[in-house]
């Protein structure tokens, strides 16, 4: 797979570190102005950004998201949505001036000199042409066919794609996110471009994954002497791949310099704030502690305990129906006061477990059991017990809150229906006292999901796992969708719930910070079975798995932290 | 102990800067939020035709009323839409034939999708064998043409108030039922269901708070479908003398009894042919409104979400 391909042009531009090599990419007062209701009037939501990108290096743009990021690197690559407009500033590219030229030459050569690799591997791709054919589609136009064929081939063995042939004639669905993603870089370096902008390349992936396909950026940075702009929320990944960084908030840059130097002394706020939220630092002010007077968690009896849990989907593909095993005999305890991780890479069951624990699945086979009778057994009492003790945080913020309720009403759902003798005024009292639980204003009471952000939409969904007074909480990446710096003020929220109601977590979590940061105990999930288990210092530092072992080396940010 | 380990973590990290709230989409998409043009248009129409049939004992005359001194009569200032063989006025029958034709759809409509609703959402709520009993259902209802039942069902029952209504029913049921089935299966595997489900609610608990609410909109779109069908179908009965009987005037029956002369006096088939057109047509537009204004609304919903 490795000899390089004869038709990328292999340049040694490589410059040195440090070396002034000539900027491929260069943005000079860029403005760009939202046009909500088409009426002409333009709010800047990006104001005087100007960085550069010299050949054969790596730069950084990190921020939170609606930092303006995204929208700089759309700009650069002419793919601005309608109502969007750059408003004044300069893009040059290659060496040329792309703002002022008319519309079909600036296409020409943006064409000709960007490479782009979005967030989304499987968004990118469309679903229903072989990848042949959408690698094809992104050679320059006057290929021949026979060209076609060979160049389309190689660009593959470029990006390391180890099986040509098969990956040729799939479908994107039928190759996992990793494989999809070099498809996407191939199909940017079709056209021999100058600079390379990623935005956000490895956010949808594993880590694992996420690794390796950073490694293929760092190596084809190397080898063709591409400008990369490397567009990101994660500091981690700014850290360990790039060498110049800009720092931007609100859509103006407030920081930049060598990355080396920015992250080691950062003079703006905000960089110290986006700092301070990696997850890899929180483990330094690990706060986990039970509530106070209660046992070591091993002598207290087991709340949850799971017995060869085995659960298998159908699935269809053009291959013809398969059965897609999500568990396979899974065994867990979960003591009370215990907070267990549970980590995995996507598709390794950890979610299909978690909604059998909360009866959104059901189990194929195997005994799920809540304080000792099994769930199949349970009378109409313990049911009603299981249900209410028994809670259930989901991902996503944004769907699992019914737009048209008002948070009041979300909240009220499950406090009418465990508590049933409320007055009025004492559910008026009861979600007051929750909000200020979950750290919200009890203004907010009366705002619909779509007048909060994703972190306080997740503060109303705790909030609502908490109104039925549970002991047990099941979370399911609560915060994988959040930005970084809310995900921390989200776990130290559910760390000092912890310690306030005495609840027991179960936390689940692809990010191994995380769980660090919040359990004692850690489970690693793999294709479905339980490959490690035990303490999470031990786990962590200790990996016995060669699986868990890859899963700790690849967690971003270690040149760093 | 516990407690000041935690509040140790606060001090570590810098004050924690306001998150972002996004601004509340009604702003944004106003455009999006009125029934258009044409459904307003639609929406006068309706108002005109309901409140003309409604008001019509305070107005004119007497349907019934014949006059031999003026028949076939064509349309004059004293006879705004001429008269028939009988002399009776058109324009006299024209309004209160609406009468009857629309408390017949309305009902009917109201029914329909009443049916078409509860049938949906006991699916969606139950899923497998009740859903699939309801979908058979429909198909059912679908493969048979309605005016072939209605015929059948009518020449055996007689063709009164209560039967025509039945008909009517079974005729466009689906409709509804149709429309808010694929949108109830999809707010049922909505995240915000299944939440509901975790903290103890039951179906009627997720119909109630959830389900419904989401529905409403569509309904209200489904209503004017089910109500021009219903209204169609009526008058198609009436056409082929199984709906109202004479004398009692009714639009479709009226279409018929003109159609005789239809070379000499054009106009007794014209004018309540036109009436039902001008109902439909308002139906449709004041639909195609509502469509516009809702039915965008759940999707445009969940892309502001993201």
């Amino acid at each position: 797979m490795t000899a390089p391909p004869r038709l990328l042009t292999v340049t040694d531009s490589a410059a040195a570190p440090g070396e002034a090599a000539e900027p491929v990419l260069q943005l000079t007062g860029l403005t760009i102005g939202i046009d909500p209701r088409g009426g002409g009037a333009l709010d800047p939501i990006v104001t005087g950004v100007s960085l550069q990108v010299p050949a054969g290096r790596a730069v950084g743009l990190v921020g939170e998201s609606g930092s303006g990021k995204t929208l700089t690197a759309l700009a650069v690559a002419g793919l601005l949505p309608p109502a969007v407009r750059v408003v004044a500033g300069g893009i040059e590219l290659a060496g040329r001036e792309v703002t002022g030229l008319p519309q079909k030459e600036a296409r020409a050569h943006l064409a000709a000199s960007v490479g782009v690799v979005f967030q989304n591997p499987t968004a990118s791709l469309n679903p229903r042409m072989r990848i042949a054919a959408q690698l094809r589609e992104a050679l320059p136009a006057g290929t021949t066919r026979r060209q076609a064929r060979e160049r389309v081939a190689e660009l593959l063995v470029a990006v390391g794609i180890p099986d040509v042939h098969k990956t040729l004639g799939a479908f994107p669905h039928e190759l996992s996110g990793g494989l999809n993603q070099r498809v996407v870089i191939a199909m940017a370096l079709a056209r021999d471009p100058k600079v390379l902008l990623a935005d956000e390349p490895t956010t949808a992936l594993d880590v694992s994954v996420q690794a390796q396909v950073l490694d293929l950026l760092d190596e084809l940075r190397d080898r063709l002497g591409l400008g990369v702009l490397l567009v990101s929320h994660d500091i981690g990944v700014i850290a360990d791949r790039t060498d110049d960084v800009y720092v931007m908030s609100a859509g103006q840059i407030v920081e930049s310099g060598s990355t080396a130097e920015v992250l080691r002394e950062p003079r703006h706020d905000y960089t110290r704030q986006l700092l301070a939220a990696m997850p890899g630092r929180l483990d330094a002010v690990r706060p986990v502690g039970r509530a106070a007077g209660s046992e070591d968690p091993a002598d207290e009896p087991a709340q949850l305990v799971l017995e060869d849990v085995r659960r298998t989907f159908g699935v269809r593909s053009s291959a013809g129906r398969a059965q897609h095993v999500a568990l396979d005999g899974v065994g867990l305890t979960v003591r009370r006061g215990q907070a267990i991780g549970l980590v995995g890479e996507s598709g390794s069951g950890k979610t299909t477990l978690a909604r059998i624990v909360v009866g959104l699945e059901r189990a194929d086979s195997g005994v799920v059991s809540y304080e000792g009778t099994p769930l199949t057994r349970h009378s109409r009492e313990q049911r009603r017990r299981w249900r209410r003790e028994v809670q259930y945080v989901f991902q996503d913020p944004y769907s699992s809150l019914d737009p048209r309720l008002t948070v009041a009403q979300t909240l009220r759902e499950p406090l009418e229906i465990h508590h049933r003798a409320l007055s009025r005024h004492e559910l008026a009292a009861r979600i007051d006292s929750l909000l200020d639980e979950v750290e919200l204003p009890r203004a907010f009471r009366d705002r619909h999901p779509s007048e909060l952000s994703g972190g306080q939409r997740q503060r109303v969904g705790i909030a609502r796992a908490l109104a039925t007074e549970p002991s047990l909480i099941i979370a399911d990446e609560p915060v994988s969708a959040l930005d970084l710096s809310v995900q921390a003020r989200i776990l130290r929220l559910l760390a000092r719930l912890r310690v306030e109601r005495n609840l027991t977590y179960l936390f689940i979590s692809h990010d191994l910070a995380v769980v660090r940061y919040l359990c004692e105990d850690l489970v690693v999930l793999r294709q479905g079975r339980v490959v490690e288990q035990g303490r999470t210092d031990d786990v962590l530092h200790h990996p016995e798995n060669p699986y868990t072992r890859a899963l700790v080396e690849a967690v971003p940010g270690r040149t760093f932290a | 102990m516990s407690l000041v380990q935690a509040s140790g973590v606060e001090d570590t990290t810098p004050p924690d800067p306001p998150e972002v709230v996004a601004s509340p989409p009604d702003r944004r998409s106003g455009h999006r939020r009125t029934i258009g043009v044409g459904g307003r248009f639609g929406a006068a129409i309706l108002v005109a035709v309901v409140g003309i049939t409604l008001l019509a004992p305070l107005t004119s005359g007497d349907p019934l009323a014949q006059n031999f001194d003026a028949i076939l009569q064509a349309p004059s200032s004293a006879h705004v839409m001429g008269t028939d063989e009988l002399g009776r006025d058109v324009l006299v029958r024209v309004v209160f034939g609406g009468r009857t034709a629309l408390a017949i759809t309305a009902v009917s409509a109201v029914v329909a999708s009443a049916l078409g609703l509860a049938l949906a959402l006991l699916g969606a709520l139950f899923g497998g064998w009740v859903d699939a009993l309801t979908g058979r259902l429909a198909d059912v209802q679908l493969a048979v043409p309605s005016i072939v039942l209605a015929i059948v069902v009518l020449s055996f029952v007689g063709n009164s108030f209560v039967p025509i209504v039945l008909v009517l029913v079974l005729g466009s049921w689906v409709l509804t039922f149709r429309v808010i089935r694929g949108h109830a299966r999809a707010v049922v595997r909505q995240q915000y269901v299944e939440a509901a489900r975790v903290v103890g609610s039951g179906r009627f608990g997720i119909a109630r708070r959830h389900l419904v609410p989401s529905v409403l909109p569509l309904l209200a779109v489904a209503f004017t479908l089910n109500a021009s069908s219903a209204l169609l179908l009526e008058s198609s009965l009436g056409y082929l003398g199984l709906g109202v009987q004479p004398p009692e005037p009714d639009w479709g029956q009226m279409v018929a009894a003109g159609q005789a002369q239809i070379f000499t006096a054009p106009w007794i088939a014209l004018f309540p042919g036109l009436a039902v057109v001008l109902t439909a047509v308002g139906l449709q537009l004041l639909g195609d409104g509502l469509a516009e204004r809702f039915v965008g609304g759940p999707a445009l919903e969940r892309g502001l979400a993201r």
